[in-house]
């Protein structure tokens, strides 16, 4: 077509205009050349005609601009389609690249896949007790409270209302107590874990109710009609989710309450919240008291207050009221906090932990699918070679090699994917009870995302290099040199390269599970200091409505207690105010008598009301003196039984049994002088690995009347079995309540093996979980170094079989094949211990027993990794020393 | 027909007449412009400065192509020629406009 013309003639590449700039103005020139020929061929001047032909153009600006607009839009159009067309050229080559070798595919798939799902299944976890917000209004805004000095973080109700009168960094301030309350009116009485609150509590966290209403400051006020919310989960459960809920009446601790409304199931936020929300309604001589501490205090920042300053008005307020009032009875310092933070505790850091380590997992992976593409890419130097031959630019053949790698890592991101739905849900099944949130972790879409962008990422991690040095190995003229050669001595020192921080990677993870380990071992051989076989232990809540007076309270108890002892499984029994290991603590001031009544010489101690029976029933041994007994009673002298922590610093080294120390609720007025009677063995109280402190046990029956609305006219029944299955005296107890009081719920009683257990159940699942995932790094790092040395023995074989054809002995050729294995290795254990100083200090405070660098663990794991690494290269090894000299050289 | 506006119409108008001069072969922008006026009998006269964005913006959607060469004078210049899309687009638009034109025309000039 074009030669019928005549003008048909391409223009070189060197004629054509560079540019789309150029090629425009090229092009107009030319048509205003053009143009003004043809009125100079009509006649006029040059001038003139070249006036004419700019006018005809128009605007020649705004042309020149809309046409290079067009033009550049019209590249970019074409450099994308250009791209997707070469990605889609790819794709299908790399997919046949990798149909052709599915051995080594599916091996990176299956590394690739333990890699990527090991870190997304952590991540999922991660996700949704760490990061996912909670289902508040601006949830970052919420904080909580604590007072901070003193060893009790909760708030007496007047400090809370003097912080809720002079802060102004909130726009709400709440207070809170957990208590329990029954509900009766229906066949079995039942204890709902309820939360008493005051009028701004769901202002605070932000939360509307799903029906109904929440508290108004009319309903906080003392004297008026009790009313009550109540959680989706409550609601549902023991209500059949009845949409008339709201208006109706219920029975609790006897007393008429009106629902007035249901809140929404998001905010069942954890599995352990509250059921029900009563309003706190403190009465006028209660919003006086300042000397006992049980509130809970949350807050909403106010827009615009950041932490830091909601903190430094905290602390000024608190250093008023100190001043202002008797400092014992409040804080000197508030420590505000943030809410999720508070909640999450110190799982935050033992889950970042574990997303760390698994990060090291799947580096380890990327490095061995590395090191295989680096032995494929040796092999695949001639087809490289060609198509560079042919025209493809390092560029290209780059680009190609990496779509085949996120071909790789997207199979191993889906099967990665299969993987951490498994993993997450082993993780929850194991986890322990007390991690909040941790229930709802699932692959949701956000994991996904998550997994897809490991995969993306992985897939440049461990792509990159092998495919930088196939496409530079491409274009030395490996056809000259029959590919063999090439680049292997480079090649070599990348794979050597890989290896070491595989092996540095491996001990890091190693280390950390094996001071774990050790922190476990050591953990589980703590003696708590009392005996948990056979112990079941119910926590028992007297109504205020029949139980009004403190006498009341401890006759009932007394009667509890003899009924449960009539029980014919029971060995013995008794009451306290609080088990060991169960979150739970009371603190007090004590000091004996001969010393001054000041701050320094009354130090904070636990405190526990026990009753007789209650030591020899928890096997905590008697030292000296003896237990409280029925004649320590209300009128009677006062006494007190002490731990060896408090003797040894209350009265060194002299005998404590018949010495004086104040009582619970002394002043320098009223010392309440209290005669030491007995000194039991120190228990591990507020958890296994925390140390011993010193506690005084008061008798039930001396308790001052007026503490029991305090603690909710509560104490917890224990019973020791005479076989050793404390679960066969669940109901014997239940039976021993319900002959005292029909009315009286029980909570679900717990063994004391069950909070040994849970006490252990943290550091387990630390333990496990790294313990596994370092597993997992140490067998991915065998494999890569087996590889490496599998492939040194493959591209020596010529040398080999030439030392051997000239006498090596198979011994020799096997020390040069093992040596030249653990090189890398042994770089890879120094780099790892060098990285390990710096980086166990992370583990310190999951530690027990244990310091970071502890020598035993560092031998034992470089010792298992050396052990590994010669077991991984022995056979490699041996197949070399089997090398058929006159082969090998003939072929 | 869908006509929205005025300039939409015209646009459309240009474009499938470029179409139609480049289907009688290939040709640089001022053969294109020489070509409409002699066609047309100078009847309409296209201001030079909205030839060359409809050329790109043809260009761009595809139908037609552009290449360098020379002319018989032994100058530079860009040729443009209709492309297997620009055929088939030019095809659907003579179409339309022959029906629209027809029943314009049905409504303007009816039959005496």
């Amino acid at each position: 077509m074009r030669g019928d013309r005549g003008w048909g003639r391409i223009l070189p590449a060197r004629l054509r205009p560079r540019g789309v700039a150029e090629e425009v103005d090229t092009e107009l020139a030319f048509h205003l050349e053009m143009r003004a020929q043809e009125y100079a061929g009509r006649g006029l001047s040059d001038e003139a005609a070249r006036a004419e032909a700019l006018r005809r153009m128009g605007d020649l600006d705004r042309v020149r601009g809309t046409c290079r607009t067009l033009a550049e839009a019209r590249e970019r159009d074409m450099r994308r389609a250009e791209w997707w067309d070469e990605f889609r050229q790819d794709l299908r080559f790399g997919a046949r690249q990798l149909l052709r070798t599915r051995g080594l595919a599916a091996v990176a798939v299956l590394t690739l896949a333990l890699g990527i799902g090991a870190t997304a299944a952590i991540f999922g976890v991660v996700d949704a007790v760490v990061l996912r917000p909670l289902p508040f209004a601006e949830p970052e805004r919420v904080v909580r409270l604590r007072a901070d000095g003193g060893g009790v973080s909760s708030v007496s109700n007047a400090n809370f209302l003097d912080w809720q009168a002079q802060a102004r960094s909130f726009t709400a301030m709440t207070a809170a107590v957990r208590t329990g309350i029954t509900l009766t009116g229906r066949d079995v009485p039942l204890l709902l874990s309820d939360a008493q609150v005051s009028a701004d509590y769901f202002r605070v966290f932000g939360v509307r109710p799903m029906l109904g209403r929440t508290f108004v400051p009319a309903d906080d006020a003392a004297g008026a009609a009790p009313v009550v919310v109540l959680s989706a989960r409550a609601w549902a459960r023991y209500f059949a989710s009845d949409s008339g809920i709201v208006g109706r009446t219920l029975s609790l601790d006897g007393v008429p309450h009106t629902v007035i409304g249901v809140m929404p199931p998001s905010f069942d936020y954890i599995d352990n919240g509250p059921e029900a929300w009563v309003p706190l309604a403190l009465t006028p001589e209660e919003r006086a008291q300042r000397g006992a501490s049980y509130l809970d205090v949350y807050a909403r920042l106010r827009p615009g207050v950041s932490l830091r300053e909601a903190q430094a008005e905290m602390s000024a307020i608190a250093g008023r009221i100190a001043s202002a009032v008797d400092s014992t009875n409040s804080p000197d310092e508030v420590l505000v906090r943030p809410f999720a933070e508070d909640l999450v505790g110190d799982y935050r850091g033992r889950l970042l932990t574990l997303l760390g380590a698994v990060g090291f997992v799947l580096l380890i992976a990327c490095a061995n699918v590395a090191n295989l593409l680096l032995a494929r890419g040796a092999a695949r130097t001639k087809e490289l070679a060609i198509r560079g031959a042919l025209g493809a630019g390092r560029r290209r053949l780059v680009r190609q090699l990496l779509t085949e790698s996120l071909v790789l890592a997207l199979l191993g991101g889906a099967a990665g994917a299969l993987l951490a739905v498994l993993g997450v849900r082993g993780l929850v099944a194991i986890g322990p009870e007390d991690v909040p949130r941790l229930d709802q972790a699932r692959v949701d879409g956000r994991v996904l995302l998550f997994t897809l962008a490991l995969a993306v990422i992985s897939s440049v991690v461990f792509g990159l290099a092998p495919a930088l040095r196939s496409a530079r190995a491409s274009l030395q003229g490996a056809l000259r040199e029959g590919g063999r050669t090439g680049a292997a001595g480079v090649r070599d020192r990348l794979r050597g390269g890989l290896v070491a921080a595989e092996v540095a990677m491996a001990l890091l993870l190693l280390t950390g599970a094996g001071l774990l380990t050790r922190s476990a071992v050591l953990l589980h051989q703590v003696e708590p200091g009392f005996d948990p076989t056979g112990v079941l232990t119910a926590r028992i809540m007297l109504p205020a409505e029949t139980y009004p007076t403190g006498e009341q309270v401890v006759h009932a108890y007394q009667r509890i207690l003899d009924e449960a002892r009539r029980a014919p499984e029971v060995a013995s029994a008794g009451l306290t105010l609080m088990v060991p290991l169960a979150a739970d603590n009371a603190n007090a001031a004590v000091s004996a008598e001969g010393q001054a009544f000041t701050e320094e010489n009354r130090p904070m101690v636990n405190f526990r009301f026990t009753s007789g029976g209650y030591f020899a029933t928890m096997g905590i041994p008697m030292r000296h003196g003896r237990e409280f007994t029925r004649q320590d009673a209300a009128g009677s002298p006062r006494v007190a039984v002490i731990n060896e922590t408090l003797a040894r610093k209350l009265f060194g080294d002299e005998p404590a049994v018949g010495r004086r120390i104040t009582g619970l609720t002394a002043d320098p007025d009223d010392p309440q002088w209290t005669t030491v009677v007995g000194v039991v063995g120190d228990i591990h109280d507020a958890g296994l690995g925390a140390p011993t402190v010193p506690e005084v046990y008061y008798p039930v029956a001396q308790a001052p009347p007026d503490i029991w609305p305090l603690l909710q006219r509560s104490l917890v029944l224990v019973a020791r079995s005479k076989t050793d299955d404390a679960a066969a005296l669940e109901r014997p107890l239940r039976e021993a309540v319900a002959r005292v009081d029909r009315n009286l719920p029980t909570a679900k009683p717990r063994s004391m093996e069950a909070y040994v257990a849970e006490s252990l159940a943290t550091s387990r699942f630390s333990t496990l979980l790294l313990g596994t995932l370092s597993a997992i790094g140490l067998v991915l790092a065998v494999v890569g170094i087996y590889g490496v040395i599998a492939y040194f023995v493959a591209q020596r074989a010529p040398e080999i079989s030439v030392r051997m054809a000239l006498g090596a002995t198979p011994r020799s050729i096997l020390g040069l094949v093992v040596r030249s294995g653990l090189r890398p290795v042994g770089l890879g254990i120094g780099v790892g211990l060098v990285a390990s100083f710096w980086l166990t200090g992370i583990l310190s405070s999951l530690l027990y027993g244990v310091t970071p660098t502890d020598p035993a663990t560092v031998v034992g794991v470089v010792l298992l990794l050396l052990g590994a690494a010669v077991l991984a290269s022995l056979v490699p090894a041996r197949r070399a020393t089997r090398v058929d000299p006159a082969r090998v050289l003939q072929g | 027909m869908p006509i929205n506006t005025a300039s939409d119409f015209l646009h459309g108008t240009l474009d499938v007449l470029i179409l139609k001069t480049l289907s009688w072969g290939p040709r640089h922008g001022y053969a294109i412009a020489r070509w409409l006026e002699t066609g047309t009998d100078e009847a309409l006269q296209i201001e030079d400065g909205s030839l060359y964005p409809a050329l790109y913006r043809l260009e761009r959607k595809g139908w037609i192509e552009a290449e360098w060469g020379v002319t018989e004078t032994k100058r530079r210049a860009k040729f443009y020629r209709l492309s297997r899309a620009g055929q088939e687009h030019l095809r659907q638009q003579t179409a339309q406009w022959a029906e629209f034109s027809a029943a314009v025309s049905r409504i303007l000039l009816p039959a005496t």
